[in-house]
């Protein structure tokens, strides 16, 4: 993700904060995109994600200034996004909360099960994307977040442990968690070991 | 798991996104020829990359614009309210009323005054030294009226000199009550004050008797 230019990001706030239309479209359309992945790996959800982002931008529609610089401007539209993300978790109603913390357990697999990486076989390349994505959805926060930064934003280890405040190793730890727990999803996808439970 | 595999397995995702440095690639690429069984990680890693990517590829640019345009104008229209509807709604969010907040702003200023009308009763005065006279403990023989112009230093030596003692007083209407050493010479000093240019008036109190 590039940022807008610093003097375009000025001129586009400014006009946010003149109420004009098109610094809003502006800013919109070249941040919502990859906005709106990162909401989607934090919450699993797409409606969600769509009210995430718009709640987002209404952020800064009222506090267009609100950006001290400290950061770059994507990551700090992803830190307002993050805080609306943990008021959505706080309102979103218990069953459903059950049902998020329960995709996001660890499941031991049969020892029958031979895993490889190879698994990627098993799926047609259309619908890999999707059960990946599925896979993705049951991984706690911290390693969504590890594989977001690392895979969709292309950073290098230490701009990803400086985001997520956190030392190098917690990073590569996170990501090669998150490999093996997709690996063993993407196994039981297939074998169709994925059991439903009742909440 | 042995350094080099341990090292390759950290350094995997980072040379899928191309952020390694030359030295990193160097090292992993020489451990993926060394170690081919290893190929099926990095492809299942690459792909892992392409799935992420992908999530919210499908949208257009101008996905939910609307929706966000429409949500800024009303937002727009509900902050142009007046200065006195955002105090109301600003009393209201803490639970008072117009006619409470009113109430006591009234009561806020009555007591203001009151306290200030207190502070005033308060302050040392000559009234308030007048209505604080003490008692006479020795009865006085005489009460002079001093002029409002006479200098009170002036007063006292005079006192002095005809030999009297101030029981009370002064007062706040210029009266001093006072008794002399030896009673028979009251006429006399009545007389003396009374000729002096500090004294208005000479009254003789019933002397006291020995």
């Amino acid at each position: 993700m590039v940022d807008l230019p610093p003097d375009e990001l000025h001129a586009v706030l400014n006009q946010i904060a003149l109420g004009n239309d098109k610094g809003m479209e502006r800013l919109y359309k070249h941040y919502q995109q990859a906005l709106y992945a990162f909401i989607r790996h934090q919450v699993g959800f797409d409606e969600a994600a769509e009210e995430i982002l718009l709640d987002t931008f209404m952020v800064i529609n009222s506090k267009p200034f609100g950006f001290n610089g400290e950061s770059t401007f994507f990551t700090w539209l992803c830190a307002i996004a993050k805080n609306k993300v943990k008021d959505w978790l706080r309102t979103t109603d218990r069953h459903q909360k059950k049902k998020i913390k329960l995709e996001e357990q660890t499941e031991s697999l049969s020892d029958d099960l031979d895993i490889s990486w190879a698994v990627l076989d098993h799926f047609e390349k259309s619908e890999l994307n999707q059960v990946m994505q599925g896979c993705l959805d049951k991984l706690p926060s911290s390693q969504r977040e590890a594989a977001y930064w690392t895979y969709y934003n292309d950073l290098r280890i230490s701009e990803v442990a400086l985001i997520a405040q956190c030392p190098d190793n917690t990073i590569k730890t996170r990501l090669l968690h998150a490999r093996h727990k997709i690996r063993e999803c993407l196994e039981r996808s297939y074998v169709g070991l994925d059991i439903e439970r009742s909440l | 798991m042995n350094q080099d595999l341990q090292r390759f397995s950290d350094l995997l995702p980072f040379y899928v996104n191309g952020t390694l440095s030359e030295a990193d690639k160097a090292f992993f690429e020489s451990y993926l020829l060394k170690h081919p069984e290893v190929q099926d990680e990095v492809y299942f890693t690459q792909r892992l990359r392409t799935a992420v990517k992908a999530v919210g590829s499908e949208r257009s640019e101008q996905a939910g614009l609307e929706r966000l345009l429409s949500a800024v104008r009303l937002s727009r229209k509900t902050t142009k309210t007046s200065l006195l509807d955002r105090w109301q709604q600003h009393f209201r969010d803490w639970g008072f009323t117009p006619a409470f907040v009113t109430v006591t702003i009234l009561m806020m200023i009555q007591s203001t005054v009151l306290i200030e009308r207190w502070s005033q009763d308060q302050a040392p005065s000559s009234l308030t030294t007048y209505r604080n006279l003490p008692e006479m403990s020795t009865q006085a023989h005489l009460k002079i009226i001093i002029r409002a112009n006479a200098n009170f230093s002036d007063v006292v030596m005079l006192l002095r000199q005809a030999g009297c003692n101030i029981v009370n007083g002064p007062s706040e209407s210029g009266e001093i009550w006072l008794n002399i050493d030896d009673i028979n010479r009251l006429a006399e000093v009545s007389v003396l004050l009374k000729a002096s240019a500090e004294v208005a008036d000479v009254l003789v109190i019933a002397p006291a008797t020995k």
